[in-house]
């Protein structure tokens, strides 16, 4: 069975106060997503054991980690935490860095050598910490977080000091956290983006407090008001041609074909997002047209927005399982009248193959 | 004209002492201000600097009256030694210590507020202790606020003179330090011996300052 973190705590510091109450059950990647000062780091401070709360308690399991009488020292608590500026000790090594971790946590877990090997850190092991880019001492910071060999990974914002091109080097070892070690992560994060990339589970704060949490593509379906309105899909890997370029994904039992080389095996899964303003709808199957990507659909509910010119569609796969999220289409309002179109009927939905977002692959 | 090194002996024996004592007690005391909130910070801040502002004359006086035979500290140690703490080495190690308690920690709370906490806990969340976080990552990195801290230690120790005149007296061999031998040549008007002996605290002093300076500035280019 999976571990499970209880918290019932509160915290004060000067106007900001933290009430939160929560189950978390520790499984794969957990994101913790909220504007800055929402209380997500603070959280997790908490939970390691590097402030106490003012009331309430921290059980990990059946164990207290924190609670009006005990405080369990972070070094006693079986959790490894990332900084977001990683906190490379400067008089180590890189190997001195990894070693600090592994000669004080000597429990099973990954061997040194085989974390070194899964970071592609090889090369890096005898650099001055110094001299490393910023990508790099995020992944050496990473790996010696793995070192811990804990059962829980506290990750504070670990890629927000890095550019995307950076983001997008560390990510892929992010997500393989859990599957290839082990170790579920609790993820603070406030980039939409990150989150919609690799969290499992999402806890979204506000204010100090929890909103409300649940499955990712659950929580990223009902933040759609907050940002460019869109919809989130895992889509699995079908196949890549290489003569023109295009990687095909199967989405809920059709064909997505993407203008671009996906990196993975055939059936593995990837999040992808489909910006709504990127849809558009034909009522008969449509042929002699650029855009390849066509999918039935059902329109589910219609709304105008009336001081705009657009209206907002949400459409069901009619290919797909009940439990996938809705595809959504931003159309003129003029398009609604002249097309006809009605709340359950059955149409196509052209989706533009650069709808794709790379930073997404 | 014969120099008594005995006295240059008994500085360098004193104030070795005295740094030795101080890096003992003035880290815990360092580390504790740097990072506590406690309401108490201020006052301990307070009481740590007073040395620098206090005449060395009134903070000697006090121990006298602290220290001397009569009183309950001082006459419980000679129950306990057989010795006085007044007019003698162990007095004179207490009252240096106490002089020159700013000199230590001023220097090591910077060193180890300027590391911050991040280190620490960074060291903490992969499984040191405390004291095992302070002494492989917060110590290493302050490193050059220990060296300041224990030469001016070192070096205030060997220049002072009222603290210890008041406490310690002029005993040869047993609590003439040099700063006090000097005076009493200058007094007795034996002028060539009083400049032998500034002359070797002079170089002495501006030899371990110019090797602290060049040693931080070096330090300074590697990390920067």
């Amino acid at each position: 069975m999976a571990d499970a973190l209880h918290i019932d705590i509160r915290k004060r510091y000067g106007d900001f106060t933290l009430n939160v109450t929560e189950n978390i059950a520790l499984n794969g990647i957990t994101a913790v997503f909220g504007p800055s000062g929402s209380g997500k780091s603070t959280m997790l401070r908490l939970i390691a054991g590097f402030n106490a709360p003012d009331t309430g308690e921290i059980k990990f399991n059946d164990t207290v980690w924190a609670s009006a009488k005990s405080h369990i020292p972070p070094h006693k608590r079986p959790v490894g935490f990332m900084f977001q500026s990683g906190e490379l000790f400067p008089h180590l090594s890189v190997r001195g860095n990894l070693e600090y971790a592994d000669k004080r946590n000597q429990n099973e877990g990954p061997s040194l050598k085989g974390v070194v090997e899964s970071f592609d850190m090889t090369d890096l092991l005898e650099r001055d910490t110094k001299t490393l880019s910023g990508g790099e001492r995020q992944r050496v910071a990473l790996a010696r977080t793995v070192l811990r060999r804990p059962r829980l990974l506290l990750l504070d914002e670990p890629l927000a000091a890095l550019d995307r091109d950076r983001k997008r080097e560390i990510l892929p070892f992010l997500k393989r956290l859990p599957t290839e070690f082990g170790m579920p992560c609790l993820y603070v994060s406030h980039d939409i983006e990150e989150v919609s990339q690799i969290a499992d589970q999402i806890i979204l704060m506000r204010h100090g407090q929890i909103k409300t949490t649940g499955a990712a593509l659950d929580i990223l379906d009902s933040l759609n008001s907050e940002g460019p309105i869109g919809s989130v899909f895992d889509a699995n890997l079908t196949g890549y041609d290489t003569e023109y370029g295009l990687s095909t994904l199967n989405l809920g039992g059709s064909n997505l074909v993407v203008p671009a080389k996906i990196s993975g095996q055939i059936n593995s899964s990837h999040r992808i997002r489909i910006a709504a303003k990127d849809v558009a709808i034909a009522c008969r199957a449509p042929s002699e047209l650029s855009i390849r990507n066509s999918l039935p659909v059902r329109i589910e509910t219609i709304s105008v927005e009336t001081d705009t010119p657009f209206a907002l569609l949400t459409l069901r796969l009619e290919t797909a399982p009940p439990s996938t999220p809705l595809l959504r289409a931003r159309i003129t309002r003029a398009s609604v009248v002249d097309l006809d179109l009605n709340e359950g009927q059955s149409v196509f939905a052209l989706v533009k193959s650069v709808s794709f977002a790379k930073s997404l692959l | 004209m014969s120099v008594d090194l005995s006295s240059l002996w008994l500085t360098l024996k004193l104030a070795g002492v005295v740094t030795t004592l101080l890096f003992v007690l003035g880290t815990p005391l360092a580390w504790w201000l740097a990072h506590t909130r406690s309401r108490a910070r201020p006052f301990i801040e307070a009481l740590t600097a007073l040395p620098l502002v206090l005449p060395p004359t009134v903070l000697g006086f006090y121990l006298l009256i602290l220290l001397n035979p009569e009183a309950p500290i001082g006459k419980f140690w000679v129950q306990v030694t057989g010795d006085t703490l007044t007019f003698s080495f162990t007095g004179l190690v207490i009252a240096s210590a106490l002089y020159s308690l700013p000199f230590m920690v001023q220097p090591l709370q910077s060193a180890i507020e300027q590391v911050g906490k991040r280190p620490v806990e960074a060291a903490q969340s992969l499984g040191a202790s405390r004291l095992d976080a302070f002494l492989t990552v917060a110590a290493p990195l302050s490193k050059r606020g220990f060296l300041t801290a224990g030469v001016l230690t070192f070096a205030h120790t060997v220049g002072e003179f009222g603290v210890v005149l008041m406490v310690g007296g002029n005993i040869t061999g047993r609590t003439k330090v040099i700063s006090i031998a000097i005076y009493e040549h200058v007094e007795t008007l034996r002028y060539t011996e009083a400049h032998i002996l500034s002359a070797i605290l002079l170089v002495f002093s501006f030899t371990v300052l110019l090797s602290v300076y060049t040693f931080n500035r070096r330090g300074r280019v590697h990390i920067g």
